[in-house]
């Protein structure tokens, strides 16, 4: 009720609820918020036990890893679609407080938010009922593919083929667009978490360590390559040695990292390489031409454009500011939101 | 189509060197060499300054040994494309997106440092600063129950209902009483005490009081009725029980009130239209004329107030 008053006062946003980091962009603004997609909750004792916030955001995967019992950090998102419904509900509704200035009303804004494209019926009614558990008054939903596509600044309403890979935090979207319609789109459940956790496997089973998630994110960013490149990196790490069960140092170079992640990386691949079969052959030569698309922060992988050149034989680009292109995209579909109807997906 | 390309490689190669060594001669072998494409070469050649991003990639090319060729077969790009990136030609390259990913596959190829040359290309939407701030408000980890948002929406509903409502009675209050309620509030205010005393000197010309014990009480009431032809704008007004009155006349000025008892009655003349404010509207008869007024259509809750004339 009054939805439309509440609306009145707050700004529309577009968000990319992503597993790793939930992005929100802001009608006019931009991007206003990029925080990683935790939460914190305490579970206070006594007779009124009742579960708190603690933190969310950035603050809250500090926690992760060095947390007490009764503080737990959740991810409610896993590979792409919501784990944990009431914990994402109440998680975006911190980050829309967050940036709305007013506190007169509980903002109420009109909300575009990014699925991935292959998420079921289920998983994107839970996306929509955990925006409109957040105070949204209406929600919108858009395919991942096509707001990278739209985020990277590539021509989706023309009659030219697109194709744009995102590698976020729990999936892989690879997606071909042309004419402002997806003409193929493919989900992977393959991202940068299970970069890490390939990593961490890898360390386990060489060197009898145990690291943490972000120490493996870590590892990931500083000497994580996808090609063998012609220089050799190293890294000074920390673990907890299974055998002797006390915390030693350790170096790791590239090329074991590479060898960690060549698992996960060949499904990014294959997928791509299915995505480039099922493609139309017209759409196909204009891709040969313009290249395919990275964004998502997989495309921050070292040499992940140079792996992927290697593997198709097409030239791949990376596009600006690859973190922020779904967000960007989605919010480029806000601003335009009463022209482009076609663009937004069903659930 | 890669034999060709080859062949202006090695033009633009050698051409690049005769730019930097500024020997004539050697250009024009070059153009005799393939006239046709360094006609067309030439002038953009010497276009791409060795500032722009096109032409400090060559330079960084031309540094590590490599050829456009070498360039192609790495990025997967046409030869003629990196050409056209080196001429800083970005109208043959499709859209912003493709131009700024070439440069920055290509710098990195050349492990040079793409983000100087990425500027001014024109980015694409503006990214602002995150706002972050500490979660300082911090709520429960529990779903609001659909009862709780109801009844918030519920109490802000009945408190806009009760503005509505008032807002409302206040405007028909006015509407209806705007020309009586201006001067009676005055004068009310203005002269409490001082009304009987008026009544005493104002109004005796214009009243006849009649004794309401007195067993010929109606016997007025056919008296003035048959002086009514004569006065046909007088009130006649009957209290069958105790009751207030106030009235004014046309004028706005009060020209009879206060309490009066059973029995009374009260001739008022003056000029029309009076208002009339009965406080017991049950227990009073009014006579217009010869016309006797029903007040019950404008009694509310046993308060008459009318209009005669």
């Amino acid at each position: 009720m009054f939805g439309f008053l509440r609306s009145y006062f707050s700004n529309d946003l577009a968000i990319d609820l992503g597993t790793a980091n939930t992005l929100i962009y802001m009608r006019g603004k931009g991007v206003v918020l990029d925080e990683p997609s935790m939460v914190a909750i305490r579970t206070e004792g006594g007779p009124n036990a009742k579960k708190t916030i603690q933190a969310v955001g950035r603050e809250a995967k500090v926690m992760l890893g060095r947390n007490p019992k009764e503080i737990q950090v959740i991810r409610p998102l896993k590979d792409g679609v919501i784990a944990d419904f009431t914990v994402t509900e109440q998680m975006l509704k911190q980050f829309i407080k967050r940036v709305h200035e007013s506190r007169l009303f509980s903002p109420s804004p009109r909300i575009i938010i990014c699925v991935p494209s292959g998420s079921t019926q289920v998983e994107r009614r839970a996306i929509r009922e955990s925006a409109l558990g957040a105070g949204a008054s209406q929600v919108y939903l858009i395919e991942e593919p096509m707001a990278a596509a739209i985020g990277a600044g590539l021509p989706v309403s023309d009659a030219t083929g697109s194709m744009v890979v995102d590698i976020g935090g729990g999936t892989t979207e690879v997606g071909v667009i042309s004419l402002g319609g997806m003409v193929y789109a493919s989900s992977v459940r393959v991202g940068g978490d299970k970069f890490d956790e390939a990593i961490i496997s890898y360390i386990s089973r060489n060197y009898g360590m145990q690291i943490g998630d972000n120490t493996a994110e870590n590892i990931k960013k500083t000497i994580g390559s996808a090609f063998p490149g012609s220089e050799v990196k190293e890294m000074e790490v920390s673990g907890n040695n299974r055998a002797e069960g006390i915390p030693r140092k350790f170096t790791i170079s590239s090329n074991e990292v590479l060898e960690a992640l060549s698992e996960p990386l060949n499904q990014v691949v294959k997928a791509v390489k299915d995505a480039l079969e099922k493609t139309p052959p017209e759409l196909g030569a204009d891709i040969a031409e313009r290249g395919l698309v990275l964004t998502g922060g997989g495309a921050l992988l070292n040499d992940l454009d140079r792996l992927l050149t290697e593997e198709t034989g097409l030239p791949v680009i990376v596009a600006d500011d690859p973190l922020t292109c779904v967000a960007r995209g989605s919010g480029i579909a806000l601003e335009k939101m009463d022209k482009l109807g076609s663009i937004f997906a069903n659930e | 189509m890669s034999g060709a390309s080859t062949a202006r490689d090695s033009d633009l190669d050698r051409m690049t060197a005769d730019d930097t060594n500024s020997g004539l001669s050697d250009d024009q072998e070059a153009i005799a060499t393939d006239s046709a494409l360094a006609e067309i070469e030439t002038p953009s050649v010497a276009q791409a300054s060795p500032n722009t991003a096109g032409g400090r990639l060559r330079a960084a090319r031309e540094a590590a040994g490599m050829t456009i060729a070498d360039v192609a077969e790495v990025l997967r790009f046409s030869a003629h494309q990196i050409e056209a990136l080196e001429r800083d030609d970005h109208a043959h390259l499709a859209g912003s997106t493709l131009v700024r990913g070439m440069i920055r596959g290509y710098a990195k190829l050349l492990k040079i440092e793409s983000e100087s040359l990425l500027v001014g290309l024109g980015g694409i939407v503006p990214v602002s600063m995150p706002d972050v701030r500490a979660p300082t408000n911090i709520g429960l980890a529990e779903k609001t129950t659909t009862v709780a948002r109801v009844s918030r929406g519920v109490v802000v509903a009945l408190v806009l209902v009760a503005v509505l409502f008032a807002a409302l009675t206040g405007y028909v209050y006015l509407m209806s009483d705007v020309p009586p309620s201006t001067p009676t509030a005055s004068t009310v205010q203005s002269q409490p005490s001082v009304a009987p005393v008026a009544l005493a000197t104002n109004t005796p010309p214009q009243t006849v009081v009649t004794d309401a014990n007195s067993a010929p009480a109606p016997a007025p009431v056919p008296d003035v009725a048959t002086n009514l032809p004569a006065k046909p704008n007088a009130l006649t007004i009957d209290f069958d029980d105790l009751s207030w009155i106030e009235i004014t006349d046309a004028s706005q000025s009060i020209v009879f009130r206060g309490e009066q008892p059973k029995g009374t009655h009260q001739v008022i003349e003056g000029k029309a239209p009076f208002q009339l404010w009965i406080g017991r509207a049950s227990a009073v008869r009014v006579t217009y004329g010869d016309r006797a007024i029903d007040l019950k259509p404008y009694s509310r809750e046993n308060i008459a107030r009318l209009t005669v004339e």
